[in-house]
């Protein structure tokens, strides 16, 4: 940019080039401090979504909206490919699957049998403890279609948004197992994050053994299985079936999540029984455990029916005891 | 190059401001294809668009129109707002620089430049979504910024008609 010296008068080539020079300044500098705004503008949004997760999740609800319709068009092709795949794969195996299920079923009905007395026998005692299980509520039935174009995340869409009572954090069940659980909701669509993806964490047990741990997704097709080992003489072995243990008392208890492939690496792979990538009709649940909302109380006295010791023969109290001597049931 | 800005009617003027940045928005829509695939499998379009207009035509794709982009691309995508609209603009300062000092414009160079400001650029999303409180997995993003680093070419291509519609349209 830098000019040689011409033969011009001095006043008139000093003028000129001062006024490009400054008009070509001022417009970097210009320039730059708008580039430094953008930026900065952006790091703010994210600050804020740091401090507040929920933040923007209505507008992103809204683009899934938009997206809704889109997608059940682009997914029709790949639904019939699908369908069409299945049905020659179907054919093919149809024989052998056949026996397979009838030397199942076989196994099946000797078990039900123990499995209804078994359940009775639980009912009943559940009705002498008179313990309480909340019930699970389903909300809407939606169709979730996978979208796997980005790397970042594992998401979904479901054809069910607000107008259906489609609220965040709402855990989505397929019929194999769980899915995964709502993030952003639209009227009329929302979206969902799959189990695979980089960030859910869904407490499971495992069924053989009752241990318990997360199953993490890694943004692949399987989930790391991260537990305490809670005993030295089992391990966790190829086939364990992993369930949701109801901790966090969103998910509820004792749906199937994955199962493990792989028991040698550290940790555990567990593959999702649900097919993150095809999972067509799913349902939305409420939060198992209802929302919880503190009041104040009195506490628990002291037992009256229990021989109390200091004083063999005093009277029991009738007035509540003091925080801090109180003892909890 | 020299046919723009020749004597036009301010619809069409307009028409070509918004090409580079509609072809953006139409990559960012097409990644949301319902594929049945259980990894990322899809070259990131939009970026490697965005690194391509940045480079050819820096005047019609300006910082704050890829804050715009960006933000249109984390409301598609359901990430924490921020992530894409820092790095969208980012992208482009890096990739107009780059074009300052590049002089000569070999597919190699260009490739390799492109390749590199896409991991730089998967890397720092990474970042930033760790930051939003939504830490991915590494690998599958490592993945697809391959994956779209070997995609160049063809939305090299792909720009490149857009390129020759835009200055051959008015005819």
């Amino acid at each position: 940019m830098v000019r040689t010296p011409s033969p011009h008068p001095p006043r008139l080539r000093h003028s000129r080039r001062s006024s490009f020079a400054r008009r070509d300044s001022n417009l970097a500098l210009l320039g730059a401090v708008l580039t430094g705004a953008v930026l900065a503008f952006a790091l703010l949004l994210l600050v804020v979504q740091r401090v507040n997760p929920e933040f923007g999740g209505s507008l992103r609800g809204a683009t899934a909206d938009g997206l809704a319709p889109l997608i059940a068009i682009a997914r029709l092709p790949v639904d019939v490919a699908q369908h069409a795949g299945t049905l020659v794969g179907d054919h093919l195996r149809v024989v052998e699957r056949n026996r397979d299920l009838e030397r199942r079923l076989q196994e099946a009905t000797k078990r039900a049998a123990i499995t209804d007395q078994l359940a009775a026998e639980n009912h009943s005692l559940e009705q002498l403890l008179r313990l309480r299980r909340p019930e699970r509520r389903l909300v809407t039935g939606a169709i979730a279609s996978a979208v796997s174009a980005s790397g970042s995340e594992r998401t979904a869409l479901l054809s069910a948004g607000l107008r259906n009572g489609v609220r965040p954090r709402m855990p989505v069940l397929a019929a194999d197992g769980l899915a995964g659980r709502v993030t952003d909701v639209g009227q009329f669509a929302s979206r969902m994050l799959l189990l695979t993806d980089g960030s859910s964490r869904v407490p499971v047990k495992v069924l053989r053994t009752g241990w318990t741990g997360l199953a993490v997704g890694n943004g692949g097709t399987l989930l790391d299985f991260s537990f305490d080992i809670a005993s030295g003489t089992d391990r966790i072995r190829i086939g364990d079936r992993l369930v949701t243990s109801g901790d966090g008392g969103l998910f509820p208890p004792g749906i199937p999540v994955a199962v493990i492939t792989d028991s040698d690496s550290v940790p555990p792979r567990a593959r999702p029984v649900a097919n993150p990538a095809g999972l067509g009709p799913v349902m939305i649940e409420a939060p198992w455990l209802p929302p919880v909302e503190f009041v104040a109380a009195v506490p628990a006295g002291d037992e009256s029916d229990l021989p109390r010791r200091p004083p063999p023969g005093a009277p029991a109290p009738t007035a509540p005891a003091a925080p801090g001597s109180a003892v909890a049931p | 190059m020299s046919r723009i800005g020749r004597s036009d009617t301010p619809a069409r003027i307009a028409i070509r401001h918004l090409v580079p940045a509609c072809s953006v928005l139409a990559a960012t829509v097409l990644m949301m294809a319902p594929l049945p695939l259980a990894w990322g499998v899809m070259p990131d379009f939009a970026l490697l668009l965005l690194i391509v207009w940045a480079r050819i035509q820096p005047r019609l794709l300006p910082p704050w129109a890829a804050l715009l982009l960006g933000l249109f691309a984390d409301a598609t995508l359901g990430l924490p707002f921020g992530v894409l609209a820092t790095l969208y603009p980012l992208v482009v300062v890096l990739a107009r620089l780059g074009e300052a000092r590049l002089e000569s414009h070999d597919l190699l160079i260009d490739w390799g430049f492109a390749a590199m400001l896409l991991f730089l650029g998967y890397l720092l999303a990474f970042e930033l979504l760790g930051f939003a409180g939504r830490a991915p997995a590494l690998a599958p993003m490592l993945a697809q910024a391959g994956l779209s680093a070997l995609a160049y070419p063809l939305v090299t291509a792909v720009a490149a008609r857009l390129q020759r519609w835009l200055v051959g349209a008015e005819g």
